[in-house]
This record gives structure tokens, sequence and C-alpha cells, in this order.
């Protein structure tokens, strides 16, 4: 299976490689939470949301082929 | 003579400083100064029940005082300033907010800017919900509230230099009694630039004990300065002694310290691994909005640069050491400043000075936007527009327009006075704020805001009306503020249909919509633009800063059900307020207080002469490339578009061509999105609330039906 990661703004710093996105071919079966703290050793609590195609997805999220998944930092806009 | 001997008393007034009941006092302070009435006036219970406080009390108000034709210099225009029942708790981050309204001078409609300093919570402290200052003085006066003492004077005292960094330093050490006493005191003041232009601000002070400085926050927007100064007003002061957490005599204290230390402990443990707005204050912005075309370049006709780097790290020229609080007990301390800047320019040259700043939005509009990559101009200009009194956002926005006015042109030396407004010229953007706030030169036209501007470049420098309009970005008379909404329909609307102008505080919804790409239909637009809007409205009228909503979040946001809502710190809200007010209010109860005061708003632009749907048009900048440099940098974007999202082909199409499908196309969809929404708030297709929307939100005043009926 074939996803994109696309950790958004500052996120991109707490990712090893500072990467606007990440393509992971995983198999079995994985939650967002698991990739982010397993793949990457991110803390999850610096991610205000998750976006996968338009829609809100919770950490217990398992991502199909294909998607794309944003993290998103906290974003008020002032 | 000695100062107290210069002092000359005018007016003074006595009264009872009152303890607040719940967040109230029920009662403002009315002051004019044509004739130095000075008279506290009762708030009653149906005014509060609608209005609640804050913007609410102040469009109230200045509803009362002016008429349809009421221009902003008329004696009958109004300031007022209200913070709202919630503002003056300490136990919460960001609750220290005043609202300032007034008749703006570039939108002649109302307009309201909000602002930390400890005023506010002093003015409240000290017995008044509101303070009301009517008529205009014959020399400069201060207005000084002695809120320990139950004394309102109106006086002359010597003032000297009026620029803020200088006059309220000097008005601090005047009213107080000792270096422990400086904390107790908060100016109100502008400076020579809101004297000279009509982008004037108002400074709003705190002092910061541990770096013994007058720090300041700016109600920027609109030109309230402007006001201030024909009013021959140079400072609003007031003193109170002894702040503490339950002053507002709260109806259930228990509710609100409990809600306040656990938003303190997730302030603490969560802001360093998320925006870290303690160490970086709203700078943290500015490389997001670079990476995502978001950040205006040249007069908002590109979203990124490369060497927009240069201005996105600001943490090692901020001073670390105190606190940043705007008021006390805002540990999300964004109010970020440095210190020993050495200015390079204008009549201080040389001395080595504070700036509180920057913020995101001064960085994007003096910065990037006048295509100038430099943090030290950055802050020798936000140091400049801060102690004249000047909006950063206008003057950067201005600015900009100038620049591209001038490259295009519509400008030349001999019109500029000899500047030479390319962009990234510093010295001539610098020369052109010190003039602007002498009255000097081309200043004298670049301090009159776009929409002025625009009519005398046609007028006197036969500029091409139709291409000004497209690219002077202001909306109702006020300039943009600091984003790029050319893929943002939402943002655009929610730009275009901002009650007072071009300002992003209504709705900010540029991420959700081309980044997460959560709102794709018009209607989830217009839900995102009736949600977000009544929501950010709802912080005016109770006087809470809107950071510590969504810019630091708990740990568990990301699964609750609506994440961008952030739904704890909802409901930390309703605990403030309920605690505060002893109400047991729910979510749709303050969106409908705010729908309430939001459509009474709108009436109130209709009053003035600007409340309809052809009011809520834009400038083509923001909807989508005037210029063939602005399609071509963007060629493979627009020409996708083209085929995906219009169905033609580009292929052997001029980029004019081109150009004018795309913004057929999406001139059309700005329209139906227009009709979305005013389907969503209740609103004729003309953009006037029905009679209907008055009387479900219970502002059917008999006043404001009759305005309206004749409207539709
Ligand atoms: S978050 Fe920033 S602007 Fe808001 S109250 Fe705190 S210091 Fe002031």
């Amino acid at each position: 299976m074939l996803i994109t990661l696309r950790p958004i703004g500052h996120l991109k710093e707490l990712f090893p490689a500072n990467q606007e996105k990440y393509e992971l071919e995983l198999s079995g079966t994985w939650t967002i939470r698991n990739i982010v703290t397993k793949s990457f050793d991110v803390d999850p609590d610096s991610i205000s949301g998750i976006v996968v195609e338009g829609k809100h997805r919770k950490w217990d999220y398992e991502p199909k082929s294909g998607d794309e998944i944003l993290l998103i930092p906290p974003l008020g806009g002032g | 003579m000695s100062e107290d001997q210069a002092r000359k008393v005018i007016q003074t007034f006595k009264y009872e400083p009152k303890r607040l009941e719940r967040g109230y006092s029920d009662r403002t302070l009315y002051v004019n100064l044509s004739d130095n009435t000075v008279k506290a006036k009762t708030i009653s219970e149906e005014t509060k029940d609608v209005f609640i406080g804050g913007r609410g009390y102040g469009l109230y108000y200045l509803w009362q005082a002016v008429t349809g034709v009421t221009k902003w210099n008329d004696p009958e225009n109004e300031i007022i300033i209200s913070c709202g029942p919630i503002a003056g708790i300490t136990q919460y981050p960001g609750t220290g907010k005043s609202i300032v309204v007034t008749l703006s001078p570039t939108t002649g409609t109302v307009i309201d800017s909000n602002v930390g300093g400890y005023f506010g919570p002093f003015m409240k402290f000290s017995g008044w919900d509101a303070l009301e200052v009517q008529g205009k003085a014959e020399r400069d006066v201060v207005v000084y509230i002695d809120g320990d003492k139950g004394v309102v004077t109106i006086e002359e005292v010597p003032l000297g230099d009026l620029n803020t960094h200088v006059l309220a330093e000097r008005l601090t050490d005047y009213y107080s009694e000792s270096e422990n006493d400086k904390k107790n005191i908060s100016v109100v003041s502008t400076g020579t630039g809101a004297d000279n232009s009509l982008m004037g601000m108002l400074n709003f002070s705190f002092y910061d004990r541990k770096r013994k400085a007058v720090r300041i926050k700016q109600a920027g927007r609109g030109g309230i300065g402007s006001v201030f100064r024909d009013k021959n007003i140079a400072a609003f002061v007031i003193k109170f002694s002894n702040v503490n957490g339950d002053l507002n005599n709260p109806a259930d204290k228990k509710r609100i310290n409990d809600t306040g230390i656990k938003m303190h402990k997730e302030v603490a443990s969560m802001d360093p691994k998320q925006n870290n707005m303690r160490k970086r204050g709203t700078t943290m912005l500015t490389p997001i909005a670079n990476d995502n075309d978001l950040l205006p370049v040249c007069n908002f006709k590109f979203g990124t640069h490369p060497d927009a780097v240069k201005i996105t790290k600001w943490e090692d020229k901020f001073c670390h050491t105190g606190s940043d609080g705007c008021w006390y007990g805002c540990t999300v301390g964004c109010a970020k400043v440095v210190f020993g800047f050495e200015l390079r320019t204008g009549p201080y040259k040389g001395q080595k000075v504070l700036v509180d700043g920057p913020e995101y939005e001064t960085i994007g509009a003096v910065g990037s936007n006048v295509g100038v990559f430099d943090r030290d101009h950055i802050l020798e200009c936000n140091f400049y527009c801060d102690t004249y009194g000047i909006d950063t956002i206008s003057f950067g926005t201005g600015a900009a327009f100038i620049m591209e006015c001038y490259e295009n042109g519509i400008l030349n030396k001999d019109i500029t006075g000899g500047l030479e407004l390319n962009f990234g010229n510093r010295e001539a953007v610098m020369e052109l704020l010190h003039q602007i706030a002498g009255g000097e030169g081309f200043g004298k036209i670049a301090g009159q805001g776009i929409r002025k501007m625009k009519k005398i470049f046609v007028e006197q420098y036969g500029a091409n009306s139709r291409f000004l309009e497209d690219i002077g970005m202001e909306a109702k008379g006020l300039e943009y503020s600091e984003y790029i909404s050319k893929e943002s329909l939402a943002q655009q609307a929610g730009y275009g249909m901002a009650n007072k102008g071009a300002q992003h505080d209504e709705a900010w919804l540029i991420f959700m919509d081309t980044v997460l790409k959560q709102i794709p239909t018009f209607e989830d637009k217009a839900e995102a633009l009736h949600f977000f809007p009544m929501f950010r409205t709802w912080f005016g009228l109770v006087g809470l800063c809107k950071l510590p909503w969504n810019d630091v979040v708990p740990a568990n946001n990301a699964d609750t059900d609506e994440p961008q809502k952030v739904p704890e710190h909802v409901e930390n809200y309703l605990n403030l307020y309920n605690g505060v007010t002893g109400k047991e209010a729910t979510i749709d109860d303050i969106l409908f207080e705010s729908e309430a005061v939001y459509n009474f708003q709108r009436v109130f632009n209709l009053k003035m002469g600007v409340g309809k749907r052809e009011h809520d048009s834009i400038p083509y900048r923001s909807v989508g490339p005037v210029t063939v440099e602005e399609y071509e940098s963007r060629q493979e974007r627009y020409d996708d578009q083209l085929k995906d999202l219009i169905g033609v082909d580009p292929s052997g199409k001029s980029t004019e061509e081109k150009i004018k499908v795309v913004r057929e196309y999406r001139e059309k969809q700005y329209e139906i999105l227009v009709d979305t929404v005013y389907k969503r708030r209740g609103w004729t297709d003309q953009g006037i609330p029905t009679l209907d929307t008055l009387k479900r939100l219970r502002v059917d005043f008999p006043d404001v039906v009759g305005l309206v009926k004749k409207h539709l």
C-alpha cells in the first residue's frame, strides 16, 4: 500500500528530512498514529488535526492505498 | 514652571467606584469634549441582553450618536472603548482585550478594532463597562480616569512630542507615583501620523515590570487614531491599583479557576511542541504563508518569494527574559519585543529603541508586500508606524499599491517628489512613511488610503480606473490584511463580506479551503462563512483574545469530531462565560448572541450607505491574476484550471485571452458564493437582513426596521 504523508508548516521540522511530503510503502495494517509515532518517532501532541482527502480523520484511522494524509499544526490565522 | 503648575484641569467629575457584579458595572462613562460634559450613563438590562459588551456596546452607542450623514470628523462621531464581561479575569490566557469602535475616515462606516494592553480591564475595574467620547476639544487634552479615587478629569498637561514612544512613557511617569506604581497606569495614545493621515491607529500601553518599559498593543484598523486626533485628544490615561483575578465578582469562581488551571497546564506543555508562540509570537505564520503561496509579495501579485526565508525567523531578535502577555495571566505571551534596536532613519535616527513586534501582518505588509526582505527594515518600519500612530497594514498595503502604480508609469518622480518607489526600495518606503507622518510631500496623498488615492490618480494623473480598481487592495475602503486569497474562494468572500472591510478577523478560511480542501461546495463554504464570523465576533463581545482558542490546542484535539473548532476550548469559553455571568449559555446561545450583533452591524453599514451587495465587491487582484506577469508566474496552475474546471483548452490562446476566461469564471464563482452566504445568513439577494431575521435575532428595534424597510 502506497500512502503520502504531508506535514504542514513547521511540523515539517519534526520529521527527519524536513521534506514537503513522504511517500511510504506499507504492508499490513497501520493507523495514522502508528505511522507518525513508529515510522517517524514524532510526538503526536504537536499535531492539531489530520485531514485525508478533505475529511478529518482520527488517530486510529487506517489509511487506504493512495491516501494523502495531511498533518496540521494549530492554525488560527491572526 | 513645574509640570504640575502647567497642568490645567478643565473638568472634574467625581464618582463612586463601583464593584463589578458578574462581569458588569452596568454603566458607561460619557465624555463630551466640545462642552466638557462628563457623566455616567446606566446600561439597561435589555441593552445588555442583546449587545453583551465590547463591540456590541460600541455599536449600540455609536448608533445612538450618529445619523446616516455623520462624517468621521463631525463632533457627533464617537470613540467607544469597551471590553465585555469576561475581560479582566486573570485566570485564563487572553482575557484583556478591548474593542474600539468609531466611524472610520477611510470607509465612512463603522470600524471596530480589538487591542490588548491594560486600559480596557482597568476601565472596567474602575467601574465603567465602556468609555464613550464625543465632541472635539479646543486644544490637546488628556482624559484621565483615576479608578482608585473615583475621579475623571479633562486636562491640559505639558505634552511636547506626541509620538507614542515618547508620550506614553512620559504620561506613565507623570501619573505614577513611583516605579512600582507604573504598572497601574495605562495610556491610549497615537502620534503625528494620525494628525496627518487617515490611517491613524491607537496604541494601548501596558507596563512591563520586569524590563521596566512601557509596552504597546495596537487598535490598528480603519483610522481610529485619526478620529482621536481630530478630536484633539492627546491621550486617555487610566490608573487602577490592586488588580486581582476576582474583581469581576464572577458567579462561579471555582469554575473559572479550574478552567484556567487546566488551560495554563495545556499552554505550558503544548505550545512548545506546537506553534511555540511564546518564543516566536505570530511570526510563526510567515514561513507557513510563504510555503503555501499565501504571503503577499509586491502588492499581492505573488504568494511566495525565494528571499522570504530572510524574514521568516525572528526568535534570535526577540528578548526572551520576561513574559510577553499583553494582559495579566496570558501565558501564551505572543506580544514579542526587540530591545536596543538602532534606528537608521527619521527624527530619532541613531537612537536605540524598543520595538513591540513585529507580528505576522507587519512582516507581510511592510516587508514582502513592498518587496523588501530585510528584518531590520521591518523593525524600523514597525517602530516608526507604532510611534507615529500609523496602521502597519494600511501603510504597507497602501505603499505596495503606490509601488505598482509607480512601476506602471502612473506615478513618476515628478509626482512623488523624487521618491523612486520601485518594489524593494526600502529607503523610499521609509521616506514615504516619514512624509506621511509629517504631512509632507507625496505623503499627503499616500496617507489618504487606497480608495482616495485611486480617485486622485485617475483624476489628476490620468490613470486607467479599471486597472486601479483591479490592483488597489481595499474593500469598503479598508486596506487588505496580508493574505493572498486568489486560490481560496471562501477567503475572498471572507474579505469582501466582512462588515468593517478587508480584514481577516471575521473569517480566516484559506487553509481549510485551499490546503486541506475541507469546504469544497458553495454550501460548505457558506456554512464556514457563517460559523467562523459569528464565533469570532463573540470574542469581541466578551473581551477575549482569539489566539488561545486555536493557536494552541489540547493533546487529543485531532481525535475530536471537529478539530478546526477546538471543541475543548469552546467548552472552556462556555465555562468562563457562564462562570462570570451566571448564565448557562450553550454554544448555540453564544452564536445567537453574536449573530444578533453581527446583523446589527450589517444594518449599521446600511445606515451609513455601504450595506448592500455592491459594497461586498472586491478587487480582482484578490480573486485571480490581473496581469500577464501574474498569470505566467502560475501558468501551469491556471492552464490546468482552464482545462479541468472551466472546460476550455488553453493551447493556442494568448495569455490575455486566458486571463479573460479565468476572470469570467472566477468572478461568477464569487457571485454564486455571495448568494449562498446571503441565503445562509437570512439576508436578501442584495445582502440586507430580512425583517424575519432581525426579529428572530431580537434586533428589530423600530429605527432598525424603519431603515431596513426603506431598502427592501
Ligand atoms: S495571545 Fe498574545 S495577543 Fe492574545 S492576549 Fe496573549 S499576548 Fe495578547
